[in-house]
């Protein structure tokens, strides 16, 4: 599903380079899930926004599906996140101004479907992530673990191939953060491909592969029996 | 603590040079329009209140009221009135005198020109006291020989020589006068409706002619004035006038004028009265000037507000560390007050720089005098001082609430910044509805006024003002003999296809009496001015045709010269006439057509119409054409009405032509001054003010846009960066950025597009009232509010499109990263 092949990202700002990411060689298939670790600076969240089509590789080739996504247009990318893409933050952005609903059919609008359809796909992530009595409440009036269960109904509403995490409990309580991840682990089980960033050995745990990040590069790539 | 308010403020107009500059300039911009008009407005208002006693003294004015004509009012006044109201009032007229304005040659040897006489009663200082350069006041106007100049005038027929003493030679209704300069007037202030640079006894014997109307109820000649012991003894006085004028006035003048006591102080402000010494100015005009002032200021510190609240969400955290180092909520708010005022103040010394850049301009643009004093009692920072600290006050007060109600745990453990909620977002939108309100009502007005200017100069005036040259000036007894001779030397003159006199010409529109004409065989008895014509006129003038045929001079009866009467102002019996379509309406013809072959009466004679001219105009464009009965008069020296001028048409360049014209007239008349000048030029004074006023909403409309812009620009930049963080959850998403340049864009229009629910009725109504004051007017189309509607949103447009734009590409991985 995902291939990156001497994939650099470099950073420049007014003197200073700095290199976020350092021969990349990765490949991500269907049905997977990945916990990307590494301390603070080592390069994941760079990692996650490549594979998001939310930053391009300075150098090195990305394809995500067969498509070649490093020489993409912006629109085109732009079309394969809304169709084949979700995402979870840790601080869960989700917008103020709009409902819990109206965050969670934000993707389906930039897609065109019609009301109807986009109500009912709402409704049903929404079950799926126990936050249907909260459709009409604003972010502000939830709870951390009841946000963030909110931002991965938006990220799998649109039945998206793959699924990326940047520390998706990084900002809960231990109860909150294991629900999220069993949440996680149910969408893997029902075939989402998912790509998650963690701090946390145990949480790493529970994915099927772990990968290990130093200074930009991938130090070890482990596949785990679980 | 202040020096620690100051530091931060400083720094933090350093850091957010963006808004700091919109914030400062917006404000300086503000003032310095509401400087420039109010320094304008105080001028207007300032007028004639210099003089001794202003508050005190009074101009008798006239209402004509008569059948058929639209109630004029007028600021001479017959003769008999002033002596009348000494006789009723006794020691409450304290002092009063009349005035009477006519132009004569003045000659010095070899130089003369035509100037302007005022005549006036010996009371004349009892009642103006106006300081003299030389002379004595008491001695100035003590014989019928003596003659007061002002400074310009001295100089100009005496240069640097001492005038006192001199001689001048007045060419009074034809005879050459000597006078002697008594004293010099210094040279009044531009501030006053008095316009005085020759004066002279008021005598019956220097002029016969006029002098015959000083005891006549029936003409109005004499300006008159009168001092009271106090301003209130006014209002008694003018209650009792219609009595006294019923009681004392001679004839039936009471039932055609009515007489009231009008303030010197107002008199400025009389725009439509006829025969003052200069036009005066609407008084709806100088508010509006003001309330435009105000406006500006008003957007300007609008944007302010909506500036300041907007980028107060990035001083959050300012105020939480404040808070969390024991800053009280008063405190914070003294804070952000004095913020304001230094701003305000910093930017009142922008906008004394940008008046002092700008004014030269402005008077150029609007004919003005203005200047800009400091100091003194009508000095601008008495003024500027006290309205910049509450400019600031009022600026700094919303977002001094807002700011200041932060709580602190909330903005420092966040690291979002509040966006003031829905309510202050709201108060956002509205403020900037309020600023695009009054923007595109401004446009409107300026599409509207420009429209109407072009449309007055270019509109139709029954007659072809291209190809005409009048010279004034040949009426008088000296001149009358030779009239016909220097006529028929201009119709030899090179360049020149025809030639004619009148008494009325383009850029002379005044209409000396009316008398009552009926129709025969109607009810129709309407006042109708007579105007003698001398052959060739129609032809001249180029004059439109209604219906029927214009005054032939082969047709014998056309033709008063040969029915019998040559003697001015006197009809014939049978002699046929023509009229204009004005007075064609009046005697209730149905069309045009109706009105040839019928028959008028006037006194004992019977007139036939054979054909109706079109209206032709004259003056103002604001002014109705008067109701004319035309009559042709071929006797050579046959005096018209006693104001004659000849016409010429042209053919070829007009400065030639005029060169050629001249060296005639100085063949035949080598001592009378020659005076001729384009219609264009003398219609120039009529279209003028009305296309001052143009420039000078134009000026506002502009400015009112550019502040707006600049409080939208900065809103919609403020807001682009706010909303960073959602337009980068927005591309994650999907959205491209086509999405998200609408939602930005549409964002920003949507006030714009409010602003016209208000600015429309608000623009309809003022429009169609200013319109009203015009007899030959454009209609209220929907073009014009289309267009403005267009303008601004078109201006509003590019204003956010650039930050629109500059989000909407952002790379929403940089943009996330703010979190």
């Amino acid at each position: 599903m995902i291939t990156l092949a001497g994939v650099n990202r470099l950073y420049q700002s007014d003197a200073v380079e700095t290199t976020a990411l350092r021969d990349i060689e990765l490949n991500v298939t269907a049905g997977e899930f990945v916990a990307v670790m590494g301390p603070s600076g080592s390069g994941k969240s760079t990692l996650l926004n490549v594979l998001g089509l939310i930053d391009r590789p300075t150098e090195g080739q990305h394809l995500f599906l067969s498509h070649k996504v490093s020489d993409m247009s912006e629109r085109d990318r732009a079309a394969l996140r809304r169709d084949k893409l979700g995402f979870i933050f840790q601080s869960f952005n989700l917008i103020d101004e709009l409902t819990v609903a109206e965050n969670i059919e934000l993707g389906l609008t930039y897609r065109k479907d019609s009301p109807k359809n986009r109500k009912a796909l709402v409704a049903d992530a929404m079950d799926r992530v126990g936050v249907g009595h909260r459709a009409k409440h604003h972010p502000h009036q939830l709870s951390g673990g009841q946000q963030q269960r909110a931002a991965i109904a938006r990220a799998i509403v649109g039945e998206p191939a793959l699924l990326l995490a940047d520390e998706p409990t990084g900002n809960l309580d231990t109860a909150n953060g294991a629900q999220v991840m069993d949440i996680l682990k149910s969408l893997n089980q029902e075939g989402a491909t998912i790509v998650m960033v963690t701090h946390s050995a145990s949480q790493a745990d529970q994915a099927k592969r772990v990968v290990n990040m130093l200074d930009g590069r991938i130090v070890a790539s482990a596949r785990r029996a679980v | 603590m202040l020096k620690s308010y100051v530091l931060t403020l400083y720094r933090s107009l350093l850091r957010h040079k963006l808004f700091s500059a919109l914030n400062i300039l917006g404000l300086a911009v503000g003032l310095a329009v509401f400087l420039t008009l109010t320094i304008a407005t105080r001028f207007e208002l300032s007028y004639d209140r210099w003089i001794p006693n202003a508050e005190r003294t009074f101009r008798v004015t006239g209402v004509m009221d008569m059948a058929g004509r639209p109630r004029e009012a007028i600021a001479p006044i017959p003769g008999p009135v002033l002596p009348n109201l000494r006789a009723e009032f006794g020691p409450q007229i304290q002092a009063g005198v009349r005035l009477l304005n006519r132009a004569f040659a003045v000659r010095r040897g070899e130089q003369a020109d035509y100037e302007e006489i005022i005549f006036a009663d010996a009371s004349f200082f009892d009642v103006f006291d106006l300081p003299l350069a030389a002379g004595d006041r008491a001695q100035a106007l003590a014989g019928p020989g003596k003659l007061v100049l002002s400074q310009t005038a001295a100089r100009k027929y005496f240069g640097e020589a001492n005038a006192m003493g001199e001689r001048l030679t007045l060419t009074l209704d034809g005879q050459p006068r000597d006078y002697v300069v008594a004293a010099v007037l210094k040279d009044l202030p531009e501030n006053t409706h008095l316009k005085i640079d020759f004066l002279a006894l008021l005598d019956r014997s220097v002029l016969p002619e006029s002098a015959e109307y000083l005891d006549q109820w029936n003409a109005t000649n004499y300006l008159t004035y009168v001092r009271l012991p106090r301003a209130a003894a006014a209002t008694p006085i003018d209650a009792a006038l219609a009595d006294v004028m019923r009681r004392r006035g001679g004839g039936d003048v009471h039932e055609w004028l009515g007489l009231k006591l009008e303030p010197l102080t107002d008199l400025h402000f009389n725009a439509e009265q006829m025969g003052q010494f200069k036009p005066g100015v609407d008084r709806r005009f100088v508010i509006t000037l003001q309330v435009i002032g105000v406006l500006t200021l008003g957007l300007a510190i609008i944007n302010y507000v909506n500036l300041s609240t907007a980028r107060a969400v990035l001083r959050a955290r300012e105020v939480g560390l404040r808070k969390a180092f024991g800053a009280t909520r008063s405190a914070l708010m003294a804070q952000f007050l004095i913020e304001a005022v230094i701003v305000s103040l910093v930017s009142a010394l922008i906008a004394l720089a940008l008046v002092e850049l700008s004014l030269p301009l402005v008077n150029s643009a609007l004919g003005g005098k203005l200047q800009l004093h400091y100091l003194g009692a009508d000095g601008v920072l008495r003024l500027l001082i006290p309205v910049a600290v509450l400019v600031g006050l009022a600026a700094g007060i919303y977002p001094a609430l807002v700011l200041s109600r932060y709580e602190p745990a909330a903005v420092l453990a966040s690291a979002k910044a509040p966006g003031g909620g829905r309510a202050a977002a709201l108060v956002r939108e509205v403020l900037v509805v309020a600023q695009f309100s009054v923007s595109i009502a401004l446009l409107i007005a300026t599409a509207v006024v420009f429209a109407q200017a072009q449309f007055v100069r270019r509109a139709e005036l029954g007659f072809q003002r291209q190809g005409l040259i009048v010279v004034p000036g040949v009426d008088g007894p000296d001149i009358l003999p030779r009239r016909d001779t220097v006529l028929a030397a201009f119709r030899r003159t090179d360049g020149v296809t025809s030639a004619t006199i009148s008494g009325r010409y383009p850029g002379r529109g005044g209409v000396a009496r009316s008398t009552k004409f009926t129709r025969t065989g109607s009810t129709a008895d309407p006042s109708l001015s007579m105007e003698f014509v001398a052959p060739d006129y129609f032809k001249t003038l180029g004059m439109g045709v209604a219906a029927g045929r214009p005054l032939d001079k082969t047709n014998a009866l056309d033709d008063l010269g040969r029915v019998g009467a040559a003697d001015k102002g006197r009809t014939a019996n049978g002699v046929n006439v023509v009229i204009n379509q004005a007075a064609a309406k009046a005697l209730e013809f149905s069309t045009a057509q109706a009105a040839v072959g019928q028959w008028l009466r006037v006194g004992d004679d019977e007139l036939r119409i054979v054909g109706v001219m079109k209206d032709a105009r004259y003056g103002s464009p604001r002014e109705k054409v008067p109701p004319l009965v035309y009559f042709l008069n071929s006797a050579p020296g046959a005096s018209l009405t006693g104001l004659e001028t000849l016409i010429v048409r042209y053919d070829g360049d007009p400065g030639l032509v005029m060169e050629r014209l001249a060296r005639a007239w100085r063949q035949t008349l080598p001592n009378a001054p020659f005076k001729g000048q384009t219609v264009e030029a003398a219609l120039d004074p009529f279209y003028q003010p009305d296309e001052r006023r143009a420039r000078l909403i134009t000026l506002g409309a502009v400015v009112a846009c550019l502040i707006g812009c600049l409080g939208l620009y900065g809103l919609a930049a403020f807001n682009s960066e706010r909303r960073t963080k959602e337009i980068g959850i927005r591309k994650v998403l999907g959205a491209s950025t086509a999405d998200i340049f609408r939602l930005l864009a549409g964002q920003f229009l949507r006030p714009v597009l409010i602003a016209n629910l208000v600015a429309w009725p608000l623009a309809y109504g003022l429009m169609r009232e200013w319109l009203n004051g015009f007899d030959q007017r454009i209609s209220l189309g929907l073009a014009y509010f289309a267009l403005a509607t267009l303008l601004a949103l078109l201006v509003a447009l590019l204003t956010v499109c650039g930050q629109a734009f500059k989000v909407a590409r952002a790379d929403p991985a940089a943009a996330l990263r703010y979190e």
